[in-house]
């Protein structure tokens, strides 16, 4: 994962909490990374098993590269 | 804070006409109930209706330097006039007062129109420069303090801290000029130099204007605008030496604001997090209890009691309050549209001027508010609106994305989360991020349904005013560099902070009882501070006042800290049907008088007037709500200025200063 997205998501849960998220919460990370990394996350991926909770978030910002 | 007006008159005339100075003055006496002063030579005329603030004994206006050759009327203050002094006197400048009024006359021989650049403060001065014959008239850099003029081949040139004192010289034209309704029908306020007031023009914030009265030309010029970093990478900063940054210059702020008076300055408590942290931070800077002053509604809806509660119990305040009723919102409506010069789309000045009543009767004249952060800071929704819906245009089709229209307007009775069909449709639209407005499309758009309800040919006279492009069209070329944020932050900071919030909620009803505000917030160096602090400072993903939160965290409690934002907000219709009806309503919109004034279709009001009796203004929407209040305030506006004079004439009844050259 890139410094700065390590940077924002880190930031975004000391912010939200580690989760579990509601579909709000999932959807304003996703509006996070986007804006950080500047990709669009395709649709199916924007469900609670990749921006759930903090591990996912994580997770799914470590792989980021492959989906960009 | 004062009341200035002032005239040269056209060149055929010989003397300035002393009763005029007289009567313009007297029509801003709310503006300076202590005492008054007027300075008249053969060419001039400069007049002040004084509230006494600094140097409350010394500090009389209008002033001059030691040869009297340049004078000045002075509504404002310059907060940091002592190191400027000391400055000055290092120079050579010698002073007869301690008032910071005597500091600009001798700031501007020193560096002539380069001293509004030194000056941090909130002020509207007009300097009359004896020899040269020249007026020069400037006003502060975020228009925290009002200044209008009028200029024409019979009337000379006139300016006034309020309009209604110009239209005190019956050759000033009394006629609404269908642009600037054009503006408040989209903007909700009119943009300066416009007003709503045919011919009568308002000096832009931030700028100098010189009227040369040998030639009778006006020029101006900008000596500050507001501006914003290119929207770089996102990077890693330290959060914590940002944060004390930001605090470090907002204490400063409040510091100044504070201390720098020679009466008692109290602070106003909404409950939200701005007006706590600025109360908690003067608070520190005072041995005795602060006085804390708050507004309280009898609608549960609006009411943040329990916050202000809260907030002055941990700051030990003593604690005022006013319950705005809608009776009383009703009541003093047309008194608050008569000090506002303008159509207003909503009541929520009207409470405010309940609170600077409650100010004035409790013995304070001066009070430090929270006001200017959400534009400086990102707070607004429409900041958070933006996120979304450009977040929403990145993928159209998507099933998942329009959750996070939940996170949108909690507050509202129709929020977007109880909506979401309809929110996912008007929020999906004008989304074209290559659009420089893409961020107020939709509140314009909705504003504008006022405009339906216009009499068909002012509303082609209005719609043929492109107001929009115009105001794009001012937009700085770098903006295109900036973050699509901080061009929404130039919109705000470019109409509706000037032209609504630091006027028909600031300036005008805190005037009209005689209390100065002050404004923390709007400290230039805090301001310029955070314009050049990255996006994600403020705006966190959807946090807003992000960097702030995490300053404040050590002065508020959490309960301030994590409440969700609710924007001040008071009842519209309802405060004039059902038991609180006033008389006037009828009186003002009744067909009759509709068709008289000519702005309005007879038929619409009344259609919309039944429709608010039917239900005694309850439940409406947002649209009628505005087109309700917007219609009403027109009316008043027009009953009060253009039927009839804008004021009364009655002298000042305060002692006088009279300085007579002729």
């Amino acid at each position: 994962m890139s410094e700065k997205l390590r940077y924002g998501v880190s930031r975004y849960i000391s912010l939200r909490g580690s989760g579990p998220y509601d579909d709000a919460t999932m959807m304003e990370a996703a509006l996070l990374i986007e804006e950080i990394a500047d990709v669009l996350i395709p649709e199916e991926q924007l469900h609670s098993g990749n921006l759930g909770n903090a591990d996912c978030l994580i997770r799914f910002a470590s792989s980021l590269e492959a989906v960009g | 804070m004062c009341g200035i007006c002032g005239f040269v008159p056209p060149a055929r005339e010989s003397v300035p006409d002393l009763d005029l100075i007289k009567r313009m003055i007297g029509r801003l006496r709310h503006r300076g109930p202590d005492s008054c002063g007027y300075y008249r030579d053969r060419r001039a005329a400069l007049g002040h209706a004084r509230l006494s603030i600094i140097d409350v004994e010394g500090g009389a206006q209008p002033l001059s330097n030691e040869d009297e050759t340049i004078w000045i009327t002075f509504n404002g203050e310059i907060f940091n006039y002592l190191e400027l002094r000391a400055e000055l006197a290092a120079r050579g400048h010698v002073m007869r007062t301690r008032s910071d009024t005597e500091v600009i006359v001798h700031a501007w021989e020193e560096w002539g129109s380069g001293c509004f650049e030194r000056f941090n403060g909130q002020w509207a001065v007009a300097i009359w420069d004896v020899r040269k014959r020249k007026l020069i008239l400037s006003r502060d850099r975020l228009g925290i303090r009002p200044l209008y003029y009028y200029t024409a081949p019979q009337s000379g040139f006139l300016f006034a801290s309020e309009a209604k004192a110009l239209f005190a010289d019956p050759s000033v034209p009394r006629g609404f000029d269908p642009a600037g309704l054009a503006e408040v029908f989209r903007f909700w306020c009119p943009v300066a130099p416009r007003t709503v007031f045919s011919g009568v023009k308002e000096v832009r914030p931030g700028h100098i204007l010189e009227f040369d009265a040998d030639i009778s030309s006006v020029s101006e010029k900008a000596y500050w605008t507001i501006d914003f970093p290119d929207d770089g990478e996102y990077a890693a900063v330290n959060v914590e030496r940002e944060c004390e940054n930001l605090m470090y210059r907002l204490k400063e702020a409040s510091r100044l604001r504070f201390t720098r008076s020679d009466v008692p300055v109290g602070a106003y408590l909404s409950g939200g997090l701005d007006s706590s942290v600025t109360s908690a931070v003067v608070a520190g800077e005072t041995e005795a209890p602060l006085s804390t002053f708050s507004l309280r509604f009898s609608d549960s809806e609006f009411d943040e009691g329990v916050y202000q509660y809260s907030m002055a119990k941990r700051l030990g305040t003593t604690h005022h309050e006013v319950l705005a009723s809608r009776s009383e919102i009703g009541a003093v409506f047309p008194e608050v549209v008569r000090h506002a010069e303008r159509p207003v789309l909503r009541t929520a000045p009207a409470p405010l001027f309940l609170l600077s009543r409650l100010v004035r009767s409790e013995g304070y004249k001066v009070v430090v508010t929270g006001e200017g952060s959400d534009e400086v800071l990102a707070g607004y929704d429409i900041f958070r609106e933006l996120q979304v819906r450009l977040f929403l245009a990145r993928n159209p089709q998507s099933k998942y994305r329009a959750q996070v229209l939940q996170r949108l307007y909690p507050w509202m009775a129709r929020s977007p989360g109880k909506a979401p069909a309809f929110a996912q449709a008007f929020f999906s639209k004008n989304t074209d991020p290559t659009d420089p407005a893409v961020s107020h499309r939709p509140r314009w758009d909705s504003t504008a349904a006022v405009t339906a309800l216009l009499e068909p040919e002012l509303s082609r006279e209005v719609s043929a005013h492109r107001v929009d492009d115009e105001l794009v069209a001012r937009l700085p070329s770098q903006h295109k560099r900036w973050h699509p944020v901080a061009r929404a932050q130039w919109f705000e900071m470019s109409t509706l902070l000037p032209g609504y919030i630091l006027s028909s909620q600031g300036d005008r009803m805190l005037m009209a009882h005689s209390v100065e505000g002050r404004f923390p917030f709007l400290d230039h160096n805090l301001v310029e501070h955070a314009g050049a602090l990255p996006m994600h400072l403020k705006l966190f993903a959807l946090d807003e006042k992000h960097l702030l939160k995490l300053g404040a965290a050590r002065l508020l409690p959490q309960e301030i800290l994590k409440r969700p934002k609710q924007p001040y907000r008071a009842p519209d219709a309802a405060s004039f049907f059902g038991s609180s009806q006033p008389d006037w309503v009828d009186e003002v919109l009744n067909e009759r008088s509709v068709a008289e004034a000519g702005i309005f279709r007879p038929q619409a009001v009344s259609k919309l007037l039944e429709k608010c009796r039917r239900i005694d203004g309850e439940q409406m929407s947002n649209t009628d709500n505005m087109r309700f209040v917007g219609v009403l305030s027109t009316m008043l506006l027009y009953e009060q200025f253009i039927n009839g004079t804008g004021g009364d004439d009655t002298l000042h009844p305060g002692p006088v200063t009279a300085i007579d050259r002729v």
